[in-house]
């Protein structure tokens, strides 16, 4: 897994943590039951405090992304885990309600949304 | 608590010794064999013991003051608040500093005395050597046990020169004291004066053993005196 | 997060102290939890120092309490300075020691002196057993002071301004050996500084003193989150961003404003309408920790500049 963090990017470093986690484990390159590596290891290598990566893989359990089991590590649970479905789902839908209010803004109609949703959904391999 | 004691007298002849020890080692051997090497090419030599303990004296004299010296130097007065010693424990410590300096100095007289002895006389007189002694080192702890709390309570500069102030205080007192008696009661003097040679006679009359007792007494009680001082300004002091 | 069923490496509770200069140091209450790195920060004189001679019982307290590993720092202090790594920001030991007679003054000190441990560090840190404590530079001396901190098994390491005398290669090592020291999750490090580069990189918490008092106890991340910096054109500076500020800085072609992050939704030049953020005349970015000591310490400066 590649994770590396920028500090010019102005983003959080947990949250440069959390997104890279996240979409390694939605592309694939995490997979289910994978162990992450260990929190103090982690802020070690990547030189940064170990709250930080404990905060990036708490936020990350609660989305349901990872699981943390006491005294042994923290873990990438299943993608159709429901808790992780339902995150994706409202993640998903906040990017369709910023579409549409640009569209809105833009005049451009229902119809001609659809097809370029469709269009977009056809583009991108599953 | 002993550990403490233990890591504290340790640390203190780390400090005194920080210029290296052979130059403590050389006085303190070189001053009997001084007597020694005088005494066996050039037989008695009457006045050598008594300056060999001078010198002795006046170095052991300065040797625990040495550790004050060192911790004032720099911020090695920290190293106390970093060690895993008690602060009472550190006093503790450098007070057996002085009664090693003590044992000595105890040594040391003995063997330039005895030494003295048998180049003038072949033979050596135990009970004067006993003597000779006991008064350096009930003089010595008097001696450390006004100066060890000073230097605890000023700059080590500034403890010498208030005992040299306090010396000379205690000298202008007695001179004034006797002036003044001089002048209202001269009789007074004569029978000071006719006392203290009683007084010598009475206690040539009981022995040593009196007198020895005495000074060991006096010893002790300044030097428990001087302890309970110099550890309440310590564990007041802030670094 | 699990950080409150951690043993506490260090726990203060409400210390003072005072001095007769004037300065106090007042009711300081804050727990560093095991495992972890703190940075004690703010500005020269704002009594770091001070509250870590107090942790060191090197001066007495007028109130309040210290545990070091659950211990109280007086009553057990043997046990507690046995645990405790210490460094200052200037050697402690005497100048003619050589090394070597640091060690051999040390070693019988603590009963867990680890003799290979300081060779080790002596080898690492490139220091020298026949070279003389005054005859190191400053970065040297720290390094040999470390060595000697870590050498003796310590849980809590306590470095006051360790880096002060130090290069970046040597400071960016330093804070590596502290991630390493603290990597068992059982040993932590208090540490002062006043170069916030070395925090943003390594501590878990920050502890921020000012003027003698704390200001703000907490993880760095929420230290930085809590503040947020509001900027505008000299004109924008409006009562409602003067109301909940707690540090301006003015200058002739606008103003920095220190602000709470809760305080923000306050600030009416901050919104416009259409929620369209481009368009308000003030924006807000995020503070750096030195924004925020920066900031918090011209709250006097900017207050007399409203008087008049």
């Amino acid at each position: 897994m590649k994770l590396i963090i920028s500090s010019v990017s102005g983003e959080p470093i947990y949250e440069q943590i959390k997104n890279q986690i996240r979409a390694s484990v939605l592309n694939g390159e995490l997979k289910a039951g994978e162990a992450l590596p260990s929190l103090r290891k982690l802020a070690k290598e990547l030189r940064i405090s170990v709250l930080t990566v404990t905060r990036a893989y708490n936020e990350l359990a609660d989305e349901g992304v990872v699981q943390n089991i006491q005294g042994k590590g923290t873990f990438v649970m299943d993608k159709g885990n429901e808790l992780m479905r339902n995150q994706l789902e409202a993640q998903a839908l906040t990017n369709l309600v910023e579409a549409v209010r640009v569209a809105k803004a833009a005049d451009i109609s229902l119809d001609d949304l659809e097809t370029m949703l469709a269009e977009e959904y056809q583009k991108l391999p599953s | 608590m002993m550990i403490g004691i233990r890591r504290a007298f340790a640390l203190d002849v780390r400090r005194i010794t920080s210029q290296g020890v052979f130059s403590i080692l050389v006085l303190l051997i070189g001053f009997p064999a001084a007597i020694i090497l005088l005494g066996s090419t050039s037989g008695g030599v009457s006045y050598m013991p008594g300056a060999a303990i001078g010198g002795v004296f006046a170095m052991l004299a300065l040797l625990p003051l040495n550790a004050f010296t060192f911790e004032q130097q720099g911020q090695n007065n920290w190293m106390n608040g970093v060690i895993p010693v008690r602060r009472i424990h550190q006093v503790i410590g450098r007070y057996l500093v002085v009664g090693a300096c003590i044992l000595i100095l105890a040594l040391e007289v003995a063997v330039c005395v005895g030494a003295g002895m048998v180049f003038e006389s072949g033979m050596i007189q135990f009970s004067a050597l006993a003597i000779s002694v006991l008064t350096a080192v009930v003089m010595y702890a008097l001696l450390e046990s006004v100066l060890i709390p000073l230097c605890y309570r000023f700059t080590y500069q500034k403890a010498l020169l208030t005992m040299m102030l306090i010396c000379i205080g205690l000298g202008a007192a007695i001179a004034a004291v006797f002036a003044l008696f001089a002048k209202l009661a001269p009789a007074s003097i004569d029978a000071l004066i006719s006392w203290m040679v009683s007084l010598a006679e009475i206690t040539s009359g009981v022995g040593v053993v009196w007198p020895a007792l005495g000074g060991v007494f006096l010893a002790t009680v300044t030097a428990a005196v001087s302890f309970a001082v110099s550890s309440r300004i310590y564990l007041a002091k802030e670094f | 997060m699990t950080i409150d069923q951690s043993p506490m490496a260090l726990s203060i509770t409400g210390a003072t102290k005072h001095y007769d200069s004037g300065f106090t140091l007042d009711d300081i209450t804050f727990d560093l939890p095991a495992g972890y790195i703190m940075g004690l920060i703010g500005p020269n004189g704002a009594g770091k120092s001070t509250l870590i001679k107090l942790i060191l019982n090197m001066i007495h307290r007028d109130s309040g309490e210290i545990h070091v590993l659950g211990l109280d720092n007086i009553a057990d202090e043997e046990n507690v300075k046995e645990n405790l790594g210490v460094v200052f920001d200037s050697s402690y030991f005497i100048e003619t020691w050589t090394v070597n007679k640091v060690e051999r003054a040390m070693a019988p000190m603590y009963l867990a002196w680890d003799h290979a441990a300081f060779d080790g560090y002596l080898t690492r840190f490139g220091l020298d057993r026949k070279k003389r404590v005054k005859e190191l530079s400053r970065g040297m001396q720290m390094k040999l002071m470390l060595a000697v901190a870590l050498s003796h098994d310590a849980k809590l390491l306590v470095l006051d301004e360790p880096t002060s005398g130090l290069d970046v290669l040597a400071r960016d090592e330093l804070m590596d050996i502290l991630q390493n020291y603290i990597a068992d999750g059982e040993r932590s490090v208090l540490f002062s500084t006043h170069i916030t580069a070395d925090l943003e990189r390594a501590a878990d918490f920050i502890t921020y003193i000012t003027r003698g008092t704390l200001y703000f106890t907490g993880p760095k991340d929420e230290f930085e989150e809590s503040f947020r910096l509001v900027k505008g054109g000299p004109e924008d500076l409006a009562p409602d961003v003067k109301g909940v500020a707690v540090g301006i800085h003015r200058y002739e072609t606008g103003f920095d404003a220190l602000v709470r992050a809760e305080d923000l939704g306050k600030i009416a030049g901050l919104k416009a309408e259409d929620g369209l953020h481009w368009m308000a005349p003030l924006t807000a970015e995020s503070a750096s920790i030195d924004d925020i000591i920066r900031l918090t310490n011209t709250g006097d400066v900017a207050h007399a500049m409203e008087v008049a």
